[in-house]
């Protein structure tokens, strides 16, 4: 993985609620750029990781350095992190425009120039005609809205996003992906998701934590293949004979189909290694009449997380 | 430390004018406007609608204001023997102190500011009560942390309401001074001016204090309306019990001084160094104030 480098670098993270451990020896190091995505199962510890690294939680273990600053909540960070929590809400009695002021003149900007952002920043988000209304008559979606127009004022170095598209309609999350990839340009950008395939899309990294620790992490490459899984899309879906002739190949150890794809794991450790495990898969599927039109290496996003996390039941290990 | 202090003056201006919108700080200063002019009110009534003699009210005021005083300070000592006490001279001081406000200066301010003083304990924590709570609660303190320090966020809250506190006590002073001045007319402008700025400043002192109780206990506890209970609850609860353990134990008594209650009312002696020193205690307990809160939130989960 890409060195810190001025991004972010956690070193032996832990937190506990009570009896409960929140988060357990986290190592996790970022560069100062890029779309990092961060998944796992509810209650896994995402939110938490994201409440310690934004400061709103305070540091009981470890260590966590921010754009190079010490700690957490540095005044070093003010103006230079941004935040979208999952369950904030803004004052419903005060008008957006004006809490949005607010923020912007907190970074030191007013008059016409913190207009011109907050209006720039809503009209990216599809809101600018909201701007003189409370927030009460938001809807859920719009609320995740003007939450990421918030984030995106002023020129955040960190971005926090957590569950920047749930509740967005297809139009608008596909907006806040795009945003996320620009300010991904300039910036570092976490995000935090359940929709793993939208974020396969707009990642550079992923690290995946269960129950508090962090069992993977590194490149969206790195960590789908790590188990040595070939995607083969076909011309068609191959019969039941077809399947149990290649399950019985001896380099395949597991195989999944679906319509017209086939998930394998194969067995590396032979003589050849990898390469001759794959020989002999292609040769099985040319043998059978079914020759691959596309070959992958590495299972999806979502696939790799299932098998990661142990919520998947086609997973035999 | 300049972008500390523009923060602080940022939180400071968002809080009054938030507090101008919302629920709450409607509440507070309806109330406490209200509260302050019904008070002038019942202080006023007796003379303005003729029920009682100036003189006699200004006799019987005074001996009131004695016995309130020596009460307020736990010098009432054996409540059997209180009375005789009192006339045989062992409270002179408290004596004196109460002709002083009702025979030297004018009567019917000092009456109205020494029971503006016992009320606005039980007012301020309306409108400090949610200065932290209520981000937390709603959790949009999430968006102002990476925006601001902790620190700059609760001086400027404390800021804010200090100001309006003080908007809302001059406006009330100005108010009563100016009813007093045309409409009843008992004392001259070139008494009343200087004395209601002497009452002025003590009531903004005084306000130091119980606003920074209210900010504090919205640090400490994160549902608004806890926090409110708490803070009015304290003011309420730390003269009852210092007046119920006295009489347990009397050393207990002392509790009293864990709110400026044991001393408030010295902000209007006649004697600088007494005005000076009662200053400083109500400065001083705004302070372990503010420093507490700070404390709890540096340390906070938010």
């Amino acid at each position: 993985m890409t060195s810190a480098g001025g991004g972010l670098n956690i070193r032996g993270l832990g937190h506990r609620f009570g009896d409960k451990m929140a988060l357990q020896n986290i190592e996790w190091t970022l560069p100062s750029r890029g779309v990092v995505g961060l998944v796992g199962p509810n209650g896994a510890g995402k939110t938490t990781l994201f409440s310690i690294i934004a400061g709103f939680l305070r540091l009981q273990q470890g260590e966590v350095e921010i754009l190079d600053a010490p700690r957490p909540g540095h005044s070093r960070l003010v103006g230079r992190v941004a935040v979208m929590p999952q369950d904030a809400i803004f004052a419903h009695d005060v008008s957006i425009l004006d809490q949005l002021l607010f923020l912007r003149s907190l970074d030191g900007v007013t008059g016409q120039t913190a207009r011109k952002e907050v209006f720039e920043a809503m009209q990216r988000v599809e809101l600018a005609d909201q701007l003189d209304r409370g927030a009460v008559i938001l809807s859920h979606g719009m609320g995740k809205r003007l939450g990421v127009a918030q984030a995106i004022l002023g020129s955040p170095e960190l971005v926090l996003l957590d569950e920047p598209t749930a509740g967005l309609d297809p139009a608008n999350a596909r907006q806040v992906r795009e945003i996320i990839c620009q300010l991904g340009e300039t910036a570092l950008v976490v995000v935090s998701s359940h929709n793993l395939l939208e974020l396969q899309e707009i990642i550079d990294q992923v690290a995946i934590i269960v129950e508090g620790k962090m069992v993977a992490s590194g490149t969206v490459e790195e960590v789908t293949r790590r188990d040595r899984r070939f995607e083969i899309r076909l011309s068609k879906e191959p019969s039941v004979e077809q399947q149990e002739a290649l399950r019985g190949c001896p380099a395949v150890r597991h195989l999944e189909s679906s319509a017209d794809r086939l998930a394998v794991d194969l067995d590396a450790s032979g003589e050849g290694g990898i390469d001759q495990a794959l020989t002999e898969l292609l040769q099985m599927m040319l043998d059978q009449g079914f020759p691959p039109r596309e070959l992958r290496e590495g299972a999806s996003l979502e696939e790799a997380y299932l098998r990661i996390t142990g919520d998947s039941e086609a997973n035999p290990e | 430390m300049t972008k500390t202090l523009k923060q602080i003056f940022c939180h400071a201006r968002n809080s009054m004018s938030h507090s101008l919108r919302s629920g709450s700080g409607v509440a507070f200063i309806v109330l406490t406007v209200l509260a302050g002019l019904a008070l002038a009110n019942l202080a006023f009534a007796p003379i303005e609608l003729g029920f009682v003699e100036l003189e006699d009210f200004r006799i019987n005021a005074a001996k009131g204001i004695g016995m309130a005083l020596s009460l307020a300070t736990l010098q009432q000592g054996d409540p059997e023997t209180f009375l005789g006490r009192l006339e045989a001279g062992e409270l002179q001081e408290m004596m004196m102190w109460a002709r002083y406000l009702v025979l030297d200066q004018p009567m019917l301010l000092s009456i109205t500011v020494l029971l503006l003083g016992l009320v606005l304990p039980l007012l301020l924590p309306l409108g400090s009560f949610a200065t932290i709570s209520g981000d937390v609660q709603h959790r949009s303190i999430r968006y102002l942390l990476p925006r601001t320090t902790r620190t700059a966020l609760l001086l400027g809250r404390l800021l804010g309401c200090l100001v309006l506190s003080g908007i809302l006590i001059t406006g009330l002073v100005a108010a009563i001074i100016l009813y007093l001045g045309i409409v009843l007319s008992l004392d001259s402008w070139q008494d009343l001016i200087p004395w209601g700025i002497r009452c002025l400043g003590a009531l903004l002192v005084l306000s130091f204090p119980y606003v920074s109780l209210g900010i504090l206990c919205s640090t400490v506890f994160r549902a608004p309306m806890v926090s409110l209970l708490a803070s009015v609850g304290a003011a309420v609860a730390v003269p009852l019990i210092a007046f119920s353990a006295r009489a347990a134990w009397e050393p207990l008594g002392q509790l009293l001084y864990l709110l400026p209650w044991g001393y408030s009312h010295q902000l209007l002696s006649p004697d600088g160094e007494t005005v000076t020193t009662a200053t400083l205690y109500c400065l001083g307990h705004g302070l372990a104030f503010t420093l507490l809160a700070h404390y709890r939130l540096r340390r906070a989960d938010l």
